[in-house]
């Protein structure tokens, strides 16, 4: 009490009592002393004097310890406490930092009130979004066309972009450009297609309209959009209302407004316009762009902005305690709830909560719902309408978000709605499960507009997908606790049970049924002990000896085993089954090796007979089976079957596969020929050198393929499978090899492409058993032969096809054989130049030989070398021979390219990327590396005829590779139409194709060469 | 002179490249009609008419102040009967009205306008003119149907519940189209008894998600239907006299 009573005083108390304490002191002393001069003038008695002069000495010394003290103490307070800390707070604020710091405790109940105000305040800073200031171009050097400031030059704009970007950066800034597919349209037209566009988005804060004057484009900017599909939907709308007609000698034809955006920060400033031409590429009516690229921090200026960070990580960080646990469901919806409501009170938010799917009644209901207005928007539980969720489900954007900041930017399947509520501005977000919607977090407001940045959106985003993972999560219990009870029920069931244990041999769990076998059974107990009756592990046990453990139980046998492993070394599930009078039943399903028995393969081929199916039939002799079971046991091997079988099932995506005898699998191909079942040996090859155990033992299947074709002039089926069993038992082949035999034909090959690839080419060039084609390419404005590309080619007799070269002399580049490919193409250059060069290359101006390479090739010095030596020799003019490498190759090998080609461009040897479609190495990127020429690929080129959007595409590619100065060669060509079409965009392209010619051999292509460039 | 009406700009698009002597011109200081020629004939384009209430006020309008002859609508309409595919052109038979129930107040039928029929049929010799260039100018397929319009742009075939039954609107149930303009563009024809009709191209299925790469077949549509009318005015307007010598 005594504490308190001097605790608190006024300021004002302060004051009065700092100056009326010294004072009285000092006037105290002053008539003491007075008195004592008095008495001592009147009495003359020493004694006073002295007794004054020490009287006032003492005074006033305590009266200046006093002041001392007071001073002190006042600066303390009043000038480092409220002056300082008020420049501090002051200082802070200023630059919208909200981390300010109380003031000092003192007695003085002022600054008690002063900081119970800063709590306050700092609450609602706390709360409160900080709106970046208002967009300002003032400052910009932008260059107006027009009295209102709307519409600025091109080339101020573009000069201008980082700038501009920066006064915007906390929001999504979008480039748009609305153009034709004309090279020129009538100012009429233009100021139509510009007064469209304005009266579209003249209500965007602070828009830019941008008026291409050479191209007839018309480009948009816009500083803070809300969602991409609202957009789209305003492109659409300008679209509608903005085709030009052109007159020409087929008539009027419609020419139909085309659009296509960019934005910041999805596209980086200086990357915007070269983004916005990739998306013109795409040929469609409205193209999007936005590339998942990520810069780094210090690439540019852009992304250096840290506003509304705090605000990001508190929104972030508010669903941390969240457990995403079953058991702590109720736990996490305080956590949400707590969560879900600060946010709503931070962004000023009227009604905020969950709508959920509720699966059992095909409903969707208000899960949560909390309402900052008088007006109640949902209650909880009211059931939503589909309609209503699907208009949701319509607008959302990829990241299945939704933000309209305010009723103007709604998309039109939401409007109804959205007036029906009586909703001004919102953001939500979908949650998806499975392609279902299982949630959706909303944020609405009844009349304020929602004005937040990309940042904000963001950390709400990622606040939203830990709720998305919560609700996730519950859904999957459901699901596995669904699937628990129906696995309980079928378990119970049937003959089977099982049971899981850890490393130390205690059960972690069991099916339900094993129960009424062993009833003492319980989770945490060895098995051993529970099962048995053991103290110690059992010495058959499955997962030492890795075979199959019998058990006898009250009078019945019982097998456990580790049938249900998936993978060897780490599950401990045990499969105990019921042995009736230990004989296997007769049945369709093979129950060691989990897939169909040899009678289910009987009853298949029969019901194939009855179709009069054709097909084949491909024994698998697994001819390593003895070494598993030698090495892993008899469960061991089992289980690399199985494990075979399953993978076959997955990854050869066939149904049929049988259990054909202990050590051979049968998989039937119905409608397969000999080509399709060598390269379904192929695939299997590759399953079988997975691995199934961990422990680096040996577990590569070896096996021999025997397919054998039906109905192969048998009757039956059982026919048929006796004389598959004929051919199995005549064992003419040879083992452990993975060879396929076609016993019928005597045909065998290894079933590794890369070894048949090796065989072949060694015997090929060995052999001298090549040819080379050559395929001319035309001048496109005469039709003249400019050059020829030599291709290999390599006859596979079997399947009477010609072998891939690229595969090849991948093949020949991984065994260190490029010299033999290169030595043949070398071989043939110098024979056709000898026989050719003067007489007919020279005579009739042939320009060009292009290789088909590889990287492997321009690493070759001596290849590169030798084409000197040859152009030199047969006095061939600089860049006679060209070297063509795939666009997938560059890309693949950039690198190597990147060192590999200064080789060949020193020595002047053009590089020529082949197959090209921009998908992998951008025009500026092949620029960098050298590359002066490009085949654009024939996919690009096919059906350009027909579809007018796939000539746009090849267009824009020819005219952009025109602007880097790259030369293209068109392939592909196959009419007369396609031909005229490509010579309108360039005249001065190379074209290739079979409208001009086939692949020729050497002798037709020479006598094409003396008529062609007669 | 002859009105052709459509909704938007791209509607008219077609005749507004062809026209000759033409005039812009402002009706009650808020829409923009053109003015002009096509095969000698007078010819207003009407564009920026959305809904009923606005092609009725405008065309009642145009049609007193004009010696008009013959309305032709043109533009998009949405396909009702599932027959009809993105692109095909159809041509009005008859317009009925799809958001009016006066029944508790006039004891009209569903759909009638008091002191109006329900069903504004369309001349069977304008319609065999259309049909005529069509076939003669065109290499397209086209249909005769039932155009039900409504001041709404209905998306979802429920919406339609109150006038719907199944496949059938009011009881017609083949090649039935919806859209804004052509019931108040028909009550104005029928005040001042002027033949009409309404030629347009279907740019979307109810229940359908609208795909804006549908519109190149729209546009290319919408320049056979240009070339129909455009040979329909020029066979109207034609005055050849047989003599007799």
């Amino acid at each position: 009490m005594k504490e308190n009573r001097f605790k608190n005083y006024s300021m004002r108390t302060d004051f009065i009592l700092s100056i009326l304490i010294p004072g009285l002191l000092l006037l105290l002393n002053a008539i003491i002393s007075f008195i004592l001069v008095a008495i001592y003038v009147n009495s003359t008695n020493r004694g006073f004097l002295i007794a004054a002069i020490i009287v006032f000495s003492i005074m006033t010394v305590l009266i200046s310890v006093l002041s001392f003290f007071i001073i002190k103490r006042m600066i303390a307070i009043y000038y480092l406490g409220l002056y300082k800390t008020t420049t501090y707070n002051l200082a802070k604020l200023s630059q919208g930092n909200v981390d300010i710091k109380p003031f000092p405790t003192t007695e003085v109940s002022e600054f008690k009130d002063l900081n119970d105000n800063m709590d306050s305040f700092k609450s609602i800073l706390d709360n409160t979004l900080l709106e970046p200031t208002s967009i300002d171009y003032n400052k910009i050097a932008l260059e107006y066309v027009d009295r209102n400031n709307k519409v600025v030059t091109l080339d101020s704009f573009r000069r201008n972009l980082d700038s501009i970007i920066i006064v915007s950066q906390s929001f999504r800034n979008a480039l748009l450009e609305f153009y034709y597919d004309t090279e020129r349209i009538s100012q009429e037209d233009k100021k139509y297609l510009l007064k469209a566009v304005m009266g579209a988005f003249e209500h965007y804060s602070n828009v830019l309209f941008i008026d291409d004057e050479k191209n007839p484009s018309i480009y948009v900017y816009l500083p803070d959009i809300d969602s991409f599909s609202r957009i789209k939907e305003q492109i659409i709308k300008i679209a509608l209302s903005c085709t030009i007609t052109e007159r020409s000698t087929a008539g009027i034809t419609s020419l139909p407004m085309h659009a296509s955006l960019v934005c910041y920060p999805f596209s980086h400033s200086d990357e915007m316009f070269s983004d916005l031409r990739y998306a013109k590429r795409q040929g469609q009516l409205v193209n999007f762009y936005l590339p998942n690229r990520l810069k780094s921090l210090d690439s540019g200026l852009m992304v250096s902005t840290s506003m509304n960070l705090n605000y990001m990580t508190k929104i972030i960080r508010s669903v941390d305690e969240l457990d995403f646990n079953y058991i702590h469901r109720s736990h996490d919806m305080k956590v949400l709830t707590s969560a879900l409501k600060n946010i709503s009170s931070y962004l000023h938010i009227d009604h905020s909560g969950i709508i959920m799917f509720d699966q059992d009644v095909n409903k969707y209901r208000v899960f949560l719902s909390m309402d900052d207005s008088e007006k109640k928007l949902f209650k909880e539980g009211e059931e939503i309408t589909h309609d209503f969720i699907e208009s949701l489900n319509t607008c959302v954007d990829e990241d299945n978000t939704y933000y309209f900041s305010n009723r103007q930017n709604v998309n039109n399947s939401l409007a109804a709605f959205v007036d029906r509520l009586g909703i001004s501005s919102g953001y939500y977000q979908i949650i998806k499960y499975d392609n279902k919607i299982i949630a959706i977090v909303y944020y609405l407001n009844d009349k304020s507009n929602l004005r937040i940045s990309t940042y904000i959106r963001e950390a709400i985003y990622f606040f939203s997908q830990r709720i998305a993972t919560l609700f996730i999560s519950g859904e999957k219990d459901k699901v596995v606790d669904e699937y628990m009870t129906k696995y309980n029920s079928l378990a119970a069931l049937s003959e089977y049970s099982s049971y899981s244990v850890t490393d130390e041999m205690n059960i972690s769990d069991f099916s339900p049924d094993l129960k009424i076998i062993f009833p003492k059974i319980k989770v945490g107990e060895p098995c051993y002990r529970v099962l048995h009756g053991l103290d110690k592990p059992c010495a058959d046990c499955p997962m030492k000896t890795f075979k199959k453990q019998l058990l006898k139980v009250k009078n019945m046998d019982y097998e456990v085993s580790l049938t249900l492993n998936s993978k060897k070394n780490h599950n401990r599930t045990l499969l105990v089954r019921h042995i009736s009078n230990g004989i296997y039943d007769t049945n369709l399903f093979d129950r060691n090796y989990l897939t169909f028995s040899y009678y289910a393969l009987l009853n298949y081929m029969k019901n194939l007979y009855l179709i009069n199916a054709r097909g084949y039939i491909l024994l698998l002799h697994i001819d390593n089976i003895h070494t598993f079971v030698t090495t892993q046991g008899s469960e061991g091997a089992s289980f690399v079957v199985r494990s075979f079988v399953k993978n076959l099932r997955d990854h050869l995506n066939v149904d049929h596969v049988f259990s054909y005898n202990e050590q051979t699998i049968a998989i039937v191909f119905p409608e397969y020929g000999h080509v399709d079942i060598v390269k379904a040996c192929e695939k299997i090859y590759g399953i079988t050198k997975q691995h199934y155990f961990d422990d680096g033992s040996d577990d590569q299947i070896i096996a021999t393929y025997l397919p054998i074709g039906f109905p192969h002039g048998f009757a039956t089926a059982e026919d048929f499978l006796k004389n598959v069993l004929h051919y199995y038992n005549i064992e003419s082949y040879e083992r452990n090899k993975d060879y396929v035999y076609f016993l019928e034909s005597g045909y065998a090959r290894s079933v590794s492409h890369h070894i048949f690839m090796v065989e072949v080419l060694d015997k090929t060039f060995i052999e001298k058993n090549y040819s080379f084609f050559y395929q001319p390419y035309v001048n496109c404005s005469d039709k003249r032969i400019y050059g020829a590309e030599l291709l290999l080619r390599i006859p596979d007799s079997f399947q009477g096809t010609m072998l891939r070269a690229d595969e090849l002399s991948d093949v020949a580049a991984k065994e260190h054989k490029v010299d033999l490919i290169t030595g043949a193409l070398l071989s043939t250059i110098r024979e056709l130049s000898q026989q050719y060069s003067q007489n007919v290359f020279k005579i009739n101006d042939l320009k060009r030989l292009s290789i088909n390479t590889d990287v492997p090739f321009l690493e070759n010095d001596n290849f590169i070398d030798e084409i000197i030596s040859i152009q030199k020799e047969y006095k061939y003019p600089s860049g006679f021979i060209g070297l063509e490498i795939g666009e997938k190759e560059i890309m693949d090998n950039i690198e190597l390219v990147s060192k590999a080609s200064k080789h060949a461009l020193q020595r002047n040897i053009p590089l020529i990327c082949d197959r090209y479609t921009g998908q992998f190495v951008s025009l500026d990127k092949l620029k960098d590396l050298g590359f002066t020429e490009i085949k654009i690929d024939r996919k690009l080129v096919f059906n350009i005829d027909k579809d007018a959007r796939r000539l746009n595409e090849l267009k824009s590619l020819m005219l952009t590779a025109k602007q880097y100065g790259i030369k293209a060669t068109v392939v592909g060509v196959e009419n007369s139409d396609q031909f005229t079409l490509i010579r309108e965009i360039d005249e001065n392209c190379f074209m290739q194709g079979y409208h001009f010619y086939k692949p020729l051999d050497k002798n037709g292509f020479v006598s094409s060469l003396q008529i062609s460039n007669k | 002179m002859i009105a052709i009406v459509g909704t938007h700009r791209d509607d008219i698009l077609y005749f507004d490249s062809i026209i000759s002597e033409k005039k812009k011109k402002m009706i009650f200081d808020k829409f923009e009609v053109i003015e002009g020629m096509i095969f000698n004939q007078e010819v207003i384009l009407v564009y920026d008419m959305f809904t009923s209430y606005l092609s009725s006020a405008l065309l009642m309008h145009i049609l007193d102040k004009n010696f008009v002859n013959l309305v032709i609508v043109v533009g998009k309409c949405k396909a009702f009967s599932n027959n009809l595919k993105i692109g095909d052109i159809v041509i009005s038979h008859e317009v009925v009205i799809g958001d009016v129930d006066q029944i508790e107040n006039a004891s009209a039928l569903l759909g009638q306008v008091p002191g109006f029929s329900r069903t504004y049929p369309i001349q069977l010799d304008v319609i065999s003119y259309v049909e005529d260039a069509l076939q003669k100018r065109t290499v397209t397929n086209y249909h005769v149907g039932t155009y039900v319009s409504s001041n709404t742009t209905y998306q979802r075939r429920e919406e339609l519940n109150k006038i719907a039954d199944g496949d059938s609107v009011y009881g017609y149930n083949k090649n039935i189209v919806l859209d804004s303009i052509s019931g108040g563009v028909a009550i104005s024809c029928a005040v001042h008894k002027i033949p009409f009709i309404a030629v347009k191209v279907v740019d979307k299925k109810l229940d359908d998600k609208y795909n804006v790469e549908n519109y190149l077949k729209v546009l290319d549509s919408f320049t056979k239907v240009g070339k129909a009318v455009v040979t329909t005015i020029g066979d109207i307007g034609r005055k050849d006299v047989m003599r007799i010598k």
